[in-house]
């Protein structure tokens, strides 16, 4: 399984927060791949993006892809610009990806004979069923012609509506149904029209009487017709659509159909159980809705077996009880009965235990881990808890702020984390040997507001490490030069502030420039260590009137795999001749 | 699976059955819930009171309500065998009184009824969808909620001349199911945030199933509360249509009995009970529902409180 994902939430109006951005995720069949990181950096929407409960903006999930297919993807992707890669994409994404949908750019030509079809249709839609009536002696004398004219007027706006040159998409269907619902107010008028001139009785198209007759004499069979008109428009659409789609290869993979596979545990076992429903009614709705058992005695064994293998014993008990009536870790074993009914392949824990007394957690996670052995279930375990991780983990990824920060092995992250956010987050897991001590790394300030993330590396401002390549920006200095100024150091300038190019500027004191370059500059050599924004400081350097600082350039740190299996994003760790390239810079 | 203690009982358990016992010892408890409080029996025992008189009318009833009485001629002053008199064609006030109940709470409810339907299923659908089929149907519904309701049912009635029993409980509900259809919205759009519509999604329901399934059946005890405080207005409302001889001209109702003796100034003849009766029946029926409506609100959405 995996994914590229970059999707973006909505937060207020005009404010666009990407909770997630980027991320790369391979989860190999049998494992358990835990996503660890500080609540709110996207570790949830990472989750319910994969199971398409909330939609990304971009991205495929990709199901059961084989090891070299998976490969050709990879590569694939690295090429956008490549009509012949575009195509082994498409090829790819038809095949395995949930998310796809055929997107056919409009071109004129295209446009043109879509409209061209339409037009067909409804023509012929009106004008054949209208010329045929008008030549039977009494249009509209029994209701069942009227019936009879409404619906092949469906069939036929549907037939032709939904025929190549068309596009395919889900609108045709509702578009068709409107036009037969409008053919089927014109048809019966211009029949009857025509039956009048070729009789004679009224002068030509006499439109008035015409619609007169039919709406008055034939009211009900008109709208029976209108009904039956539109369901043979519509559904003979979307069958011709649906079998078009089948056989053109453009169907890809229904998310319906694939529910059943993909599961979701809940982390709030309170919320996610609707209160009205009892426990055998939450666990057998599953096998109801997709249409797994529809023979009482098959759907009750069935419930028993999972409330069984939750460990909720004798189920009998527990069947008809409430949400309401039940401990929170009994509910927390109905929430993962109800996805366990399915029989799923995989799983996306969502942080299963964090809201479950202690004393329940293991069993929750014992109850897991057993289904994963005897059903070979596959989870993605959502947690914040990095000791959780170490546990049940086969592989890591360290999520920071929408991004992956590290991924590997439990070993590699845990044991040897390269990354400074998963050795902060490592060091503060309690131990409970008092005689084991290891320095704690406390991270400074806050989590940085999603919708406003720092250029360069996003944790530099948090990162006890940051050296110079790491993003610092003009604000980010100038405020660490304010407060050296307000602890009485830089007596030499009279002010910091941002010029309009966005640099530093301190104003001169009293000492010219030459002064206050060289308080700046042995400022900088002194207290860099631990006043980590001076590192971003590259030069120095006077011009009229002002100081001015240029900083060093920054980049995001690409995820990069250092060993086998095992990636970080981060400057410290990037290979040796860019960093040594850009310090001499 | 193999696990030892598997409970081998064979009994089939039919989707009919599970909801049932659901369903049951829901009843149950809310039943008990209402038994200890008050006002909801305060509330309930009147309206027994009344459902009693009305389905009971031909039993109690002296007399009919629409002919004459035999022994004394119209307008007699109350006393005797007519404790309210008889009014100005020599009909019987207290039996017109009795069988007034049947129409004034038939009316009500299916009113009601047909309000609660199309208020709620305006509210649902509206909720649910959201998109510009909600913003289209509320605003129709804000212009229909900033026309005063009394006055357009009034205009409806009287432009549509005469009216049977069924036209009247339409004219009622038709006109009165704006404030369900808010009220209803608003908690659908509640109600669709919550976790457990996310995760009916999640096993792969449809849009329909979650809305009948999951919304609908928790909106319910608003909605069904709801409807019994429209019971109340949509009595009320029958009786201002029939004051204004807009109602049912071929039965005898409450409004009805007002307006006769307004219109034979029973106050000054000394006939006080033929006004201030049917009155305080309306009062009184309308006062239970309300009773009852309330302390149903509270009892089945206990964290809403007041509205």
């Amino acid at each position: 399984m995996r994914k590229g994902l970059l999707r973006e939430l909505a937060g207020g109006k005009p404010l666009w927060v990407r909770a997630v951005d980027g991320v790369d995720l391979d989860i190999r069949r049998g494992e358990v791949f835990c996503l660890v990181g500080e609540s709110g950096c996207g570790k949830t929407s990472t989750g319910k993006a994969i199971l398409k409960l909330v939609e990304a903006t971009d991205g495929d999930i990709l199901l059961e892809m084989p090891e070299g297919e998976a490969r050709a993807y990879e590569d694939v992707r690295q090429r956008p610009d490549d009509p012949e890669a575009r195509k082994t994409l498409d090829g790819l994404r038809r095949k395995y990806s949930v998310t796809w949908k055929e997107s056919l750019p409009w071109t004129v030509e295209q446009a043109l004979k879509s409209a061209g079809a339409f037009l067909a249709a409804v023509f012929l839609a009106i004008v054949a069923p209208s010329l045929l009536l008008a030549a039977v002696v009494e249009p509209f004398g029994d209701p069942w012609s009227t019936i009879g004219l409404c619906v092949s007027i469906g069939l036929i706006l549907g037939l032709i509506g939904s025929l190549p040159p068309t596009r395919l998409s889900r609108r045709t269907r509702v578009i068709l149904t409107l036009l037969a619902l409008g053919s089927i107010i014109v048809a019966p008028i211009s029949a009857l029209s025509l039956h009048r001139a070729l009789v004679g009785d009224v002068s030509r198209f006499d439109v008035g009487a015409a619609l007169a007759t039919p709406w008055t004499q034939e009211l009900a069979a008109m709208l029976v017709g209108f009904a039956f008109g539109a369901i043979a428009a519509g559904g003979s659409s979307s069958l011709l659509l649906d079998w078009r789609s089948r056989s053109e290869g453009m169907a890809g993979i229904h998310m319906r159909s694939i529910r059943r596979r993909l599961q979701l545990i809940f982390q709030d076992p309170y919320e996610s159980l609707n209160p009205k429903q009892s426990v055998y009614e939450i666990v057998s709705e599953p096998l109801a809705v997709n249409r797994i058992s529809t023979n009482p005695g098959e759907t009750s064994a069935l419930v028993r077996e999972a409330l069984t293998d939750v460990g909720l014993r004798p189920p009998e008990e527990f069947l008809f009880r409430f949400p309401h009536e039940l401990s929170g870790g009994q509910r927390q074993r109905v929430s993962i009965a109800a996805a366990l009914v399915l029989q799923p392949d995989f799983i996306v824990a969502d942080e299963p235990v964090s809201m479950l007394d202690v004393s329940i957690r293991t069993e929750i996670l014992q109850v897991m881990m057993e289904l994963r052995t005897r059903r070979g279930i596959t989870y993605l375990f959502i947690t914040h808890d990095l000791s959780l991780a170490w546990v049940l983990a086969d592989r890591i990824a360290v999520m920071y702020l929408g991004k992956i920060v590290e991924m590997g092995t439990t070993e590699q992250v845990i044991g040897h984390p390269m990354h400074p956010y998963t050795k902060a987050l490592i060091s503060v897991v309690p131990s409970p040997d008092p005689r084991h001590k290891v320095e704690r790394i406390i991270l400074k300030g806050e989590r940085p507001d999603p919708s406003d993330i720092p250029p360069g590396c996003r944790f530099h401002p948090r990162c006890p490490f940051a050296f110079e390549r790491c993003g610092w920006t003009a604000e980010e200095v100038a405020d660490q030069l304010r407060s050296l100024k307000a602890g009485g150091m830089l007596a030499t300038a009279s002010g910091v502030d941002l010029s309009d190019a966005g640099n530093v500027r301190l104003s001169m004191g009293g000492g010219g420039p030459d002064a206050l370059v060289r308080e700046l500059n042995a400022l900088v050599s002194e207290r860099r260590e631990t006043l980590l924004p001076l590192k971003g400081i590259a030069a120095v350097h006077a011009t009229n009137g002002f100081v001015e600082l240029s900083l060093h350039a920054s980049s995001e740190p690409p995820l990069l795999e250092i060993e086998p299996g095992n990636s970080v994003a981060c400057h410290l760790v990037s290979p040796p001749a860019t960093v040594s390239e850009s310090l001499t810079a | 699976m193999g696990t030892v203690d598997v409970v081998k009982v064979p009994g089939a358990i039919s989707p009919f059955r599970a909801r049932a016992t659901v369903v049951s010892r829901r009843m149950q408890d809310i039943g008990l819930q209402v038994f200890h409080n008050k006002t909801a029996m305060a509330g309930l025992i009147i309206l027994l009171f009344f459902t009693f008189l009305a389905v009971a009318a031909p039993l109690i009833a002296p007399y009919s309500p629409l002919t004459a009485v035999p022994d004394v001629g119209p307008l007699t002053l109350p006393g005797g065998v007519h404790p309210f008199g008889t009014n100005q064609f020599g009909y019987d006030i207290y039996s017109q009184v009795i069988w007034g109940t049947q129409i004034s709470l038939l009316v009500g409810v299916l009113a009601a009824g047909v309000a609660s339907v199309i208020g709620t299923a305006v509210g649902l659908i509206s909720g649910f969808v959201g998109g510009w089929i909600d913003e289209v149907i509320m605003r129709f519904n804000d212009v229909v909620l900033s026309i005063p309701w009394l006055v357009l049912m009034i205009v409806v009635a009287a432009r549509l001349n005469y009216l049977d029993l069924a036209g009247i409980i339409l004219v009622i509900g038709l006109t009165g199911w704006s404030v369900t259809a808010r009220v209803v919205r608003s908690q659908v759009l509640s109600l669709k945030e919550r976790m457990f519509v996310e995760r009916g999604r999640m096993i792969g329901s449809s849009n329909a199933h979650i809305l009948l399934r999951h919304i609908f059946p928790n909106a319910f005890p608003l909605i069904f509360a709801n409807t019994i405080l429209t019971v109340a207005i949509s009595i009320l409302s029958e009786s201002v249509l029939a004051f204004l001889n807009l109602s049912v001209k071929s039965n005898v109702s409450w409004g009805r009995i007002i307006a006769e003796a307004y219109q034979h100034d029973a106050l000054t003849i000394g006939m006080a009970a033929w006004i201030i009766v049917p009155g305080l029946c309306i009062v009184f029926l309308v006062f239970g529902f309300y009773l009852f409506g309330y302390a149903l609100d509270e009892i089945l959405n206990p964290r809403l409180r007041r509205r």
